[in-house]
């Protein structure tokens, strides 16, 4: 069952090959329009926005993308579509702060027992309706009830308890004290109308109405006349295109027969770079997804603090840079969350010292480790990183071997995937105290590191709780101390999800997810 | 070589073989139709030993256990095994597919839209095939040990040893991108239909021609090259029979028949297999959905997908029995 020992997988030496031959293949055709390497742009608009016409974008969807909306994780192009048919009640903007969206205000009492949520005035649902406190509660119960994925988030609110102080004021008590509910309602969950039944077919309240939809094919969207939004939108339709293939949706928009292309590889980027054709977008640094592994800390032989801190030594992260994401990203330190707010900006840099990492494990009795990274082609750098990973290993005298799985498989099996001993990962960025509630303390959802403890469950509640900035600050740092020194966590690199598009293309803002970016401010120059 | 048999023979023969003919049809249907059984039980045990099932995959790697339990619960794939196979077989039997696990869509809905797409990428593409590859065949053939012949071996045996993702990406980088005649990409609009945009379809079949042509175009030539050496065509010849006639009358009747079963094996493999093709060109076709239906452990999708596939194959064999049947008197006679 598994690839042991084997370096470099016969699909990465394919999949190489092909962008090799494609890229050098484009170099030669394209050299008549290439000409000087140009810088790659953020996101962010530039200039006076233009209204009209129709912007074409591709994203990945296939024959399971569905229109309820109460699933729209399950394709990006779901999840593209829903960002401009619905709106959220928060968003996290670029630089990594809450910015309100339906919401006009979003407050916890002093101690987070319970939240006081203002929806906006004068927004309505493309039927009509009026948006109401009702229809914030039945959203939250409805993704609560769908077991959606954000129901864990919310799983602290006492929804039955909820009071409609007003038509636009609704208290929220909590059944525990959290803090957290202004980041929780950033992370995907549309508002409905109050008693919606078919989750196909729902009015929303954004920029973009929905006028036609072919699963697999794609969707036309026409200009929502009367968004209540302050910018935009500009676009008179917007056509989403479902191309499940990268290079496929990147030969589209080179052909000119869409203008955004979404996730193109970091790779198919490279070669494009020169290309003064298009234009690669970049999201903000915070949302670049976390390239590295996970160590298992109540599972031998990393039971012992220095075996994995020893693992931290071997990682020379500025190669990981150069070789798993080309040159695009830039080095991490075993922390999530680098760029956010409350990032432990201060805690050491760990440094690439095999001769720290052979004495460490001298010390604990551990000379001669032999270990087995569990890896996938499920996404990219997850194999790249682990073989560089076991090249550098061997400098302090670890021997570690790849356990390659299908990627359908990686995490098709949830016992597998959380219970792994050691494992690659590719962490998409989300609110830092997310994050802790997630992944730490004996309350996890996904104990991937396995890290709990009295201590640790008291460092999680307090980041649960906090209530104020400074609040926020004092847990998160106390929390970041102890994962950097003992932590499970090897992150040694971020690099970006690129798009690429005409360079017609702009005002498309990832707010927080970049590979289902938000298309609400977007307009064609 | 006209037909010579005495009239009472002949019709007593046609008469036997018509009856001969439908038994053979009949009994072919019937064991086509256990292939279909026991394909979707292969595929349905293959699925339930695949990791994880479609909650799992559907909820995503950061998925609550809990919420994963309930869509299972939803499902019903928390029910044993042979109750589900059983009551998946008893929905199809009633002509209902059932609902994919992923999306909630019907799965014939899905299942009409992407298998109307693969057959018409595989009929376009063996209708080409057909006259292609029996041009190049025959050329090649009659000028067996030639320049052409060598040529025409050259450039079909270089062009199929190249994977299809390559010829497909060259397509793609000089027709669509540099040159702009066609589509990079065969999608369609939400709205639209294959017949709105037909040139979706060129890069795809092209890319598919190449890949097949050199086979067919070899078998074929190996075929006028064995007729052309036999008695018949040196006879015609040397009585005089204008040139095209002899590759009319005698060279390509000899010729066809071999390639017969290969175009049909040709035709079930595209229609369930042009996975490349599909992906490089984002074509909606039954292998993606294939594909990722499995990715997403969507049974009852795979199982549409999967049966199609089965049942093409299995008819497209029969059909071109059939046809072998037809242009070869020879195999028309009572054994």
């Amino acid at each position: 069952m598994t690839e042991s020992g084997r370096s470099v997988s016969r699909r990465t030496l394919l999949r190489a090959a092909a962008g090799i031959s494609a890229g050098a293949a484009g170099a030669a055709l394209l050299t008549a329009c290439g000409s000087d390497a140009k810088p790659v742009t953020a996101s962010s608009a530039s200039g006076t926005p233009r209204k009209g016409g129709r912007m074409r974008a591709a994203f990945i969807g296939g024959s399971n993308e569905t229109g309820d909306v109460t699933k729209a994780a399950n394709t990006p192009i779901d999840y593209v579509r829903a960002r401009v048919v619905y709106d959220e009640l928060c968003v996290v903007g670029p630089d990594g702060r809450t910015q309100m969206q339906l919401a006009e205000s979003v407050e916890p009492n002093a101690d987070g027992t319970a939240w006081t949520l203002r929806v906006r005035d004068g927004v309505h649902f493309t039927d009509g309706r009026r948006l109401t406190a009702a229809d914030v509660l039945f959203t939250l119960r409805t993704y609560m009830d769908a077991k959606a994925n954000q129901s864990p988030l919310l799983a602290d609110i006492d929804l039955a308890g909820a009071q409609r102080k007003d038509d636009r004021t609704l208290l929220l008590p909590m059944k525990r004290p959290n803090g957290c509910l202004d980041l929780i309602l950033t992370q995907g969950i549309f508002v409905i109308p109050d008693g919606t039944k078919d989750f196909t077919a729902v009015p929303g309240s954004g920029p973009y109405i929905l006028t036609q939809h072919k699963v697999g094919q794609g969707a036309l969207l026409k200009r929502n006349p009367d968004y209540w939004g302050p910018e935009g939108p500009y676009l008179d339709e917007l056509e989403l295109v479902s191309i499940a293939d990268g290079t496929a949706r990147l030969n589209a928009l080179k052909a000119g027969q869409v203008d955004y292309a979404a996730s193109i590889s970091l790779v198919a980027g490279k070669a494009e770079r020169a290309n003064g054709k298009i234009q690669l977008i970049t999201p903000p640094k915070w949302e670049w997804p976390n390239f590295g592994a996970m160590l298992k800390r109540s599972q031998a032989p990393f039971t012992d603090p220095r075996v994995a801190q020893a693992l931290k030594y071997t990682v020379d992260r500025q190669q990981m840079v150069d070789r798993v994401t080309l040159g695009f990203g830039e080095v991490a330190n075993d922390l999530f969350g680098k760029h956010l707010p409350f990032y432990a900006d201060d805690l050491p840099q760990t440094r690439y010292d095999p001769d720290r990492a052979k004495q460490l494990l001298a010390q604990a009795g551990a000379g001669n480790l032999s270990l087995t990274i569990r890896t996938s082609d499920y996404e990219y750098g997850l194999t790249e990183g682990a073989v560089v990973l076991a090249e550098q290993a061997k400098k302090a005298g670890i021997t570690i071997n790849l356990d390659k799985v299908p990627a359908g498989d990686f995490f098709a099996d949830p016992k597998v995937f959380i219970g792994a001993k050691f494992q690659s990962a590719n962490r998409k960025p989300r609110p830092l105290p997310l994050d802790v509630l997630f992944f730490y303390g004996s309350d996890a959802l996904l104990p991937f590191t396995g890290l709990a403890g009295p201590k640790v469950d008291d460092l999680v509640t307090k980041v649960r709780s906090a209530v104020t900035d400074e609040q926020r600050r004092s847990s998160l740092a106390d929390i970041q101390q102890l994962l950097h020194e003992e932590g499970g966590d090897l992150v040694w690199a971020k690099a970006p999800v690129l798009a690429a598009a005409s360079p017609r293309v702009q005002g498309v803002k990832s707010l927080g997810y970049p590979t289902f970016p938000s298309f609400k401010d977007a307009y064609l120059a | 070589m006209t037909a010579t048999h005495p009239t009472a023979t002949a019709t007593a023969t046609a008469g036997a073989g018509r009856w001969t003919l439908w038994r053979f049809v009949l009994r072919r249907l019937l064991s086509g139709a256990l292939v279909l059984l026991a394909v979707s039980a292969i595929v349905f045990a293959a699925t339930g030993a695949a990791a994880g099932d479609a909650a799992s995959v559907s909820l995503g790697g950061e998925a609550d256990p809990a919420a994963i339990a309930a869509r299972r619960a939803e499902l019903g794939l928390d029910r044993p095994a042979l109750v589900r196979y059983g009551g998946w077989l008893l929905g199809v039997l009633h002509g209902d597919l059932g609902r994919s696990y992923v999306s909630g869509t019907p799965v014939a809905d899905l299942l009409c839209a992407r298998a109307g797409n693969s057959l018409v990428l595989a009929g376009v593409t063996v209708a080409l095939l057909v006259p292609v590859s029996l041009g190049l065949g025959v050329w090649a053939g009659l000028r067996a040990g030639g320049l052409a012949d060598r040529v025409v071996a050259l450039v079909t045996l270089s062009l199929v040893s190249l994977p299809e993702f390559v010829t497909g990406t060259v397509l793609v980088l000089l027709l669509a991108v540099e040159l702009d005649w066609l589509p990079a990409v065969s999608v369609l609009g939400p709205g639209q239909q294959l017949a709105d945009r037909p040139q979706i379809l060129v890069l795809p079949v092209v890319t598919l021609l190449v890949a097949c042509v050199a086979h067919n175009a070899r078998l074929v030539r190996a075929g006028v090259v064995a007729v052309s050496a036999g008695d018949a065509v040196a006879t015609a010849r040397l009585n005089g029979v204008p040139e095209h006639r002899v590759v009319l009358r005698y060279v390509l009747p000899a010729a066809i028949p071999p390639v017969i079963p290969l175009l049909a094996r040709y035709l079930s493999l595209l229609v369930g297999g042009a996975l490349v093709a599909e992906t490089l060109f984002g074509y909606p076709g039954l292998a993606s959905m294939l594909v990722q239906a499995s990715a997403g452990r969507d049974v009852p999708t795979v199982q549409a997908a999967a049966l199609t596939v089965a049942a093409v194959t299995v008819l497209v064999n029969l059909l071109g029995d059939l046809l072998g049947v037809l242009v070869d008197p020879l195999r028309r006679m009572p054994q």
